[in-house]
């Protein structure tokens, strides 16, 4: 039986059961009794199969649960049950198609990994994200950063190595034409343009295990002696991983705090807020287009190591364009260390405060492991896109550095503050739609805002510290809305008011009263001018007098019938919709909806039938057949045997209780010789055989369901799949039974819901889900 | 427990590439001075108190009122609160929306709410509130749907039999405030293609002849505002000719069985 198939059953079943209220059902089972024994033996056969597959988990779980109100009360343990069934069916599948691989460096769980994963959760102390009372480093900077509004920033580098393009001939070129003075065109466009990637990357290589991140310790490189030696290594390397840590919150324009570099045997680690000016030398290495310098995410990077050292980027890989031509599921970095290396990254420690000095271990670790492993990944990488490549016929590697190159090719620019239109990331544009867009209304606040926008950003430049630093965008918000009077009041707004703030609180205050007089300035300047338009007497409306000022008058010529109408609305009218059909009422759709559910009660089949269990045939074949059965499925009856099952034995009617007590006492009969003597599936069949006249003797009129389930039983015994299709309908069959019932020619059809009372719809409302029953399921 | 009202896409998928988008062009066929032709059905819910759906041509609207009902609040009102609740549809706009509800859609709320609230005669229900949920199937250029939720409330109000002085109709007109221009009812594609900077949206009650609400934008010299404005009203008149028809013929309707 295939899948389709199955699901249509299931879907029809479902579709069915939902026809009779629940509520109902214990009064059709006591207006009928062949409908009551039906829901019984059905009932009792999904507590075998719910016993039967509770058993085969958990033994101790499957102990008395007799009925449905055990299943009820005791649902945390039914559903733990079937999570371990699916977790299970999940972890083999897995391990058919072969997605359980190990992961390819096996890194040591040390004990400080171990220590690491415990506190994963916590945020890092806040001494990590913000060293507050550090003294600033850009103090000790050679060059100070200039960070006003009228500044034009200029290329850092002094020489250009590697270049196609002399660099006098672009910076004459730039003073031929000043147009190019606010744009500067990038110094190695042409050099990227042309850069092609060694012949050697587009071959499969086997991927170079550069170990565990514990096993090297990396170089720490914060003078100029130490950095020559680190180039002399790089210059000697085909690709080298480089990464960055990057500061801006207790600055303006942000710099970079670290730079870390690996080749295939050691890490470096430069400190670059002693080497700010020395790191041009790199250039050497990092536009040297034999090198592949591999990134992940390098947008940023790029700009940065423009703005702060004067470096750029020749033959750049970056990971994340890989990751996004593969089509992972993950794009970040912390994504490829968990699939290549196994390597789980302690992300935090992407928000710390990179200008603590020394830094501590963790960080330096953290900082290490960025490009420690990205040698490895690329091989990898690399490997993937060449096999791909030959999948789709496209030259994926080619598409990945090609997008690198656009990244390379981005240009540090100076944003201008915009106080007119507010464009830009931190323009007030930007940042009144994301945060105040319900709380700044109105014009007057509207100045008020854009007046301390305009003030935070030139105390943010004065300060050197970020605009974040000086008033976060929400505290801003929140001053502009309540336009402060006095001090008292700026501080009331907030008792998280950043230093900044606190220091320049007058100003706040000014600043905001200013914006409110020019404000009324100019709505004063307006109000004159609309008088102004007044005593012109030039009227704005169409309306006549007698419209807008008189009372109520009336026009009918809207509701009148009149042929000009009718021939206006006939070009008004469409003709129809897309979604109504004309000309059928409301009463016909429902008239047809009412027939056709008629007919689907008419006949109910259901299609899904159930498979028979052990336990079912044991109650079904009553007494003596229960030792056949047992002896054919021996697997089970040797756990069955000591303890007698208890559902039949309170389920069953008292006499057949003590019959089958009885019977249990003496299942000493060689079990073993029976099962030589009948093939199963034959003493079944008798069985039933024997069970079908009996049936008949004792009622005529009933169908002999049972007795076909039994003989459907004999696939379950020999443990081949049960045969869904062959299975007979026993509601279907009921239905075209009913004509011989006693209940006269129609018969009494329990599923008919055109006859049905309405539902207790108040019983149904009072009925609550116990607690703890989850209806995930 | 998984979040079910949305669909995510698969975490491994390939973004689609697309041919460079086209120049518009302008698939207006109409007059200036035409609109488009409307479909309107009332009571379409059997939930709902009042129900009506705006069809014209891409524009699609259902809206439904419920109440007047009490009101949520235990605060004294001696006048009924109209609430609107505009919503796109996430795939009502060329550009798929989220499912929460944005700041233009409460905008656009509050301004149908303004539009039709002078027309219901709020002060003869205390104590309760109405509400109306306009759902937009499909849009077609801002303006022009929001003048069809304007006339789509108003009917679904009458339908719902909420005392009213009139009814409200929408209209709106797109201008180019350099030239002479104007289009009257502008689709999706006018309001990008042309160099129009200029527009009016207007509410209006056609037998009181009252005009309830009106969104101006662009500069405009008042004679030429008032030339607009004459050609809004014309429209919504015409507008409102479609309302009685179909109010009619629901009445005819409900009295024929």
């Amino acid at each position: 039986m295939d899948e389709s198939e199955l699901f249509k059953g299931l879907m029809n079943s479902t579709a069915y059961c939902s026809e009779l209220a629940k509520v109902d059902i214990p009064f059709y089972k006591s207006i009928d009794t062949e409908f009551n024994e039906n829901i019984k033996s059905v009932s009792s056969r999904f507590m075998r199969l719910i016993e039967l597959l509770l058993s085969k988990v958990d033994r101790s779980r499957a102990e008395d649960i007799v009925d449905v109100e055990d299943i009820d009360n005791r649902w945390a343990e039914v559903s733990d049950t079937l999570d371990i069934l699916f977790e299970k069916a999940d972890y083999s599948i897995d391990k058919a198609q072969g997605l359980l691989k190990k992961p390819a460096i096996e890194t040591h769980a040390s004990t400080s990994d171990v220590a690491n994963k415990k506190p994963k959760k916590e945020k890092l102390p806040y001494k990590v994200i913000h060293a507050a009372h550090l003294t600033k480093p850009q103090l000790r900077f050679r060059v100070q950063p200039n960070n006003s509004r009228e500044f034009v920033w200029s290329w850092k580098l002094t020489e250009k190595p590697h270049s196609l393009v002399p660099l006098e001939k672009i910076i004459a070129q730039v003073k031929l034409d000043p147009s190019l003075k606010n744009s500067l065109p990038h110094p190695y466009e042409p050099e990227i343009q042309n850069s092609v990637y060694p012949p050697w990357v587009s071959e499969m290589s086997n991927p170079i295990d550069t170990g565990s991140v514990d096993e090297t310790e990396p170089i720490w490189v914060s003078t100029e002696s130490q950095l020559s030696d680190m180039l002399k290594e790089l210059q000697n390397s085909k690709e080298i991983a480089v990464d960055l840590e990057h500061h801006d919150y207790r600055s303006f324009r942000g710099f970079v705090c670290l730079m870390q570099i690996s080749n295939r045997e050691k890490d470096w680690i430069v400190d670059t807020l002693e080497l700010r000016e020395e790191l041009e030398a790199l250039n050497v290495v990092f536009t040297n287009p034999n090198i592949i310098k591999v990134f992940h995410g390098a947008t940023m990077d790029i700009i940065w190591l423009q703005r702060d050292f004067g470096l750029y980027v020749v033959n750049l890989f970056d990971t994340y364009y890989a990751t996004k031509v593969l089509g992972f599921e993950g794009h970040g970095l912390a994504f490829l260390l968990q699939k290549y290396c196994d390597y789980d990254a302690d992300k935090r420690y992407q928000m710390a405060d990179w200008r603590i000095r020394p830094l501590p271990r963790e960080m330096l670790k953290y900082a290490q492991s960025d490009t420690h492993y990205l040698l490895y990944i690329w091989d990898h990488l690399r490997n993937e896109l060449i096999s791909k490549s030959a999948e789709r016929k496209e030259n994926l590697m080619q598409s990945v550095f090609n997008s690198s190159k656009q990244i390379s090719l981005r240009k540090y620019e100076l944003e201008p503050y915009d106080p007119i239109y507010g464009l830009g990331t931190d323009g007030w544009r930007n940042v009144l739609t994301k945060f105040g867009s319900s709380k700044i209304i109105g014009r007057e606040a509207l100045m008020i805002y854009r007046a301390l926008h305009d003030w935070r950003d030139s105390v943010a430049r004065k300060e050197d510290e970020s605009v974040r630093y000086v008033l976060p965008n929400r505290l801003l918000i929140a001053i502009a809305a309540s336009k402060p009077v006095e001090a008292a009041d700026v501080f009331s707004i907030s008792k998280q008011l950043t230093p900044i703030a606190r220091m320049y609180v007058e100003d706040i205050v000014k600043v905001v009263q200013e914006a409110e007089k020019l404000y009324n300035e100019q709505v004063d300047r307006e109000k004159s001018q609309f008088k102004e338009v007044e005593k012109q007497n030039q009227p704005l409306a169409v309306f006549s007098e007698s419209n807008t000022l008189g009372d109520y008058k009336v026009d009918s010529s809207v509701f009148e019938i009149s042929k000009q109408n009718r021939s206006k609305l006939k070009t008004l009218l469409a003709n129809g919709s897309a979604f109504w059909i004309e000309g059928q009422s409301q009463d016909d759709l429902r008239k047809a909806r009412k027939e056709r559910l008629f007919i689907v009660n008419q006949n109910i089949p259901f299609s899904l039938t159930l498979p028979c269990t052990q336990g079912h045939v044991e109650s079904e074949l009553n007494v003596k057949q229960s030792t056949v059965t047992e002896a054919a499925n021996p697997s089970l009856n040797g756990e069955k045997k000591q303890e007698p099952i208890v559902i039949r034995d309170l389920g069953l009617n008292k006499q057949k209780r003590d019959s089958s007590k009885l019977n249990h006492k003496e299942p000493s009969n060689p079990i073993e010789e029976r099962n030589e003597d009948i093939e199963p599936s034959e003493a079944s069949t008798s069985v039933s055989k024997k069970r079908k006249q009996k049936k008949k003797k004792k009622n005529s009129g009933k169908l002999t369901i049972e007795a076909e389930h039994v003989s459907n039983d004999s696939p379950i015994i020999n443990e081949a799949p049960f045969d869904y299709k062959n299975q007979k309908n026993f509601i279907a069959d009921l239905d075209s039974d009913v004509g011989k019932n006693k209940f006269g020619k129609r018969g009494f059809n329990p599923l008919n819901k055109v006859s049905l009372p309405k539902r207790n719809t108040r019983e149904l409302k009072k009925r609550k889900v116990s607690d703890g029953k989850s209806t995930s399921y | 427990m998984s979040d079910r009202k949305r669909v995510y896409g698969p975490s491994v998928s390939v973004p689609p590439y697309f041919e460079e988008p086209e120049q518009p062009v302008f698939t207006r066929t109409r007059d200036v001075d035409r609109c488009r032709k409307i479909y309107l059905k009332l009571g379409w819910a059997t939930k709902a108190v009042g129900s009506s759906y705006f069809e014209s041509e891409k524009i699609k609207i259902a809206c439904t009122v419920s109440g007047p009902r009490p009101s949520k609040t235990f605060a004294f009102r001696s006048s009924a609160k109209l609430n609107c609740e505009f919503r796109l549809s996430p795939f009502s706009t060329s550009v798929r929306q989220g499912h929460v509800q944005t700041v233009e859609e409460k905008s656009y709320s509050q301004m149908i709410e303004a539009a039709i609230s002078p027309s219901i005669l709020l002060h003869l229900y205390p104590k309760s509130s109405i509400d109306v949920y306009i759902q937009v199937i499909e849009s077609d250029g801002a303006l022009a749907t929001l003048a069809a939720a304007i006339s789509c409330a108003s009917s679904a109000i009458a339908d719902a039999n909420i005392d009213c002085i009139d009814l409200v109709t929408g209209s709106s007109v797109l201008f180019n405030p350099n030239t002479d221009e104007y289009w009257i009812d502008p689709d999706y594609v006018d309001e990008r293609a042309r160099a129009a900077k200029g527009s009016v949206v207007m509410g209006y009650m056609a037998s009181l002849g009252h005009v309830t609400q009106v969104w101006e934008r662009g500069t405009c010299s008042p004679s030429r505002l008032s030339f607009l404005t004459e050609k809004c009203i014309k429209n919504a008149k015409d507008t409102r000719l479609v309302i009685n028809h179909a109010l009619l013929l629901e009445k005819s309707k409900s009295e024929d069985p």
